[in-house]
């Protein structure tokens, strides 16, 4: 899906990791990371994470360092 | 806690690690909404793709990786398709890694989810060989929350068996008796590396248990499936190799290849050809980051009736260039095929691999046209490096 989204993020122990995102208007907050992974784009990393919400929806948020901006990737609602 | 007893008389302690359904287990992992459903992870079934792994609950309706994806969905109309995260995938992958490699140097990776490793007097470290399988499965868990299933033989072969004993989550400790007593008994496609066909030829001959092949002369075995009938005849004695080659050690016997299922047969030669393109430019790529270079290159084609051929030839001068990897690719494809045989799968490998500083002592006569070739690959390497894989292809892969 690929839609652009406010994210805030905390950094803590060398890592960041998203909190809460605000995506279509509506903010939906982060209770746990379930899996984080990196991709390299050229000389640049892409950070991926897998995340859900306190409904156990999850959502796959991506921050790309190049152009310093998130996007929802992928989302699995019931 | 007999394990230890056993396993300090043993010349080598060999253990094979064994992810438990790997990139399903990531989703699940990933997707807590996932977990207590049947989780197919592959292609769409709606289109020609296969499945590439399952969990243990789809594993229970008859699913198996490699099975055409629609053909899983009738087995398992509820299952959930997920096309998977391989950049997420390999990045655990080397996470788990360096987890092995806390335990002892001598690890060699075997593919993505599994490895080998030589665990010989590592484990007084940590009391007994129980005490360390759990230590690691513990690390593992933390790390990047996933299970394995643990083998623990005197030899890589018999590692490999025992890994798949008790899964999920599990290990077996077993020597070459336990091994005549598992599996004895059992048919002889049992045994890792015997699949169906070689299943079937060995029913002709009477053999139907491995205790039956065990006991078949290895020149009789020989005289049927030629080198492979060694092979058999060691595995069924529950014999193989006890080396473990880590990442360093191993340049001498790897090879690198790139194949692909393509999501509709073809048969236009334009199409065969900028398909081995781009599986020569993958290989290469390989070749270039692990500073090696292939003296053979192969072949795989699978036509859409499940027929497999593979081709190979031997090159004058080893390369790491994807325009000669091609070009000797393009000649192994048999002619027939595109006109009368549609095609369904096709590979490249590059094998038989020296190291690049190996090359000088070969290579007496100087090639201009290669020197030449390499400094444009250095070139497009640099690129690739720098902006992504995209930002320059070869023309010929545009038709794929």
């Amino acid at each position: 899906m690929d839609e652009p989204i406010e994210v805030i993020a905390l950094f803590e122990g060398h890592k960041m990791k998203p909190v809460r995102f605000r995506w279509n208007g509506r903010v939906y907050r982060v209770s746990e990371v379930t899996g984080d992974w990196k991709t390299d784009v050229g000389a640049y990393k892409v950070h991926h994470y897998a995340v859900v919400d306190a409904s156990s929806n999850f959502y796959q948020l991506t921050f790309d360092e190049r152009q310093t901006s998130w996007i929802i990737s992928k989302i699995w609602v019931e | 806690m007999g394990g230890i007893d056993r396993t300090i008389s043993w010349p080598r302690v060999i253990m094979h690690v064994d992810m438990d359904a790997f990139f399903a287990a990531i989703e699940m992992r990933n997707m807590p909404l996932l977990k207590n459903r049947p989780v197919i992870v592959g292609g769409d079934p709606r289109f020609r793709s296969v499945v590439s792994t399952c969990n243990y609950i789809a594993r229970q309706y008859g699913v198996r990786s490699g099975m055409p994806a629609s053909e899983a969905k009738r087995l398992c109309p509820e299952a959930v398709f997920v096309s998977g995260t391989l950049g997420n995938y390999t990045y655990t992958s080397a996470k788990i890694q360096t987890v092995f490699e806390n335990y002892t140097p001598q690890v060699q990776p075997l593919s993505v989810d599994e490895a080998v490793m030589d665990i010989t007097g590592c484990h007084r470290i940590f009391g007994t060989v129980e005490n360390l399988v759990q230590s690691m499965k513990r690390e593992l868990n933390d790390k990047v929350g996933l299970t394995c299933s643990v083998g623990i033989s005197p030899n890589k072969y018999l590692a490999k068996l025992a890994s798949g004993e008790n899964k999920p989550d599990g290990m077996t400790i077993m020597d070459g008796e336990d091994f005549k007593k598992r599996f004895y008994c059992r048919p002889v496609d049992s045994l890792w590396g015997i699949g169906p066909s070689t299943k079937a030829a060995l029913n002709k001959m009477g053999i139907i248990t491995v205790e039956d092949l065990s006991c078949k002369e290895e020149r009789r075995l020989k005289g049927a499936f030629g080198v492979y009938g060694t092979f058999l005849s060691k595995i069924s004695q529950g014999q193989g190799s006890e080396k473990v080659y880590n990442w360093e050690s191993m340049q001498d016997e790897k090879s690198m290849s790139h194949e692909t299922t393509l999501r509709k047969d073809i048969f236009e030669i334009d199409r065969i050809y900028s398909v081995l393109l781009w599986l020569s430019g993958k290989v290469a790529k390989r070749l270039r980051r692990g500073g090696f270079k292939a003296k053979t290159i192969s072949v795989k084609v699978r036509s859409s009736d499940f027929k497999t051929i593979t081709r190979d030839r031997t090159l004058a001068v080893p390369t790491d260039q994807e325009k000669i990897i091609y070009e000797n690719a393009r000649k192994l494809v048999p002619p027939e095929y595109g006109p009368r045989f549609k095609i369904r799968l096709l590979g490249v490998k590059a094998s038989n691999l020296i190291k690049d500083d190996e090359e000088i002592q070969l290579c007496m006569i100087p090639d201009s046209s290669g020197e030449k070739l390499s400094k444009s690959s250095r070139v497009i390497d640099a690129l690739r490096g720098k902006y992504g894989d995209e930002v320059i292809k070869m023309a010929g892969t545009n038709i794929y």
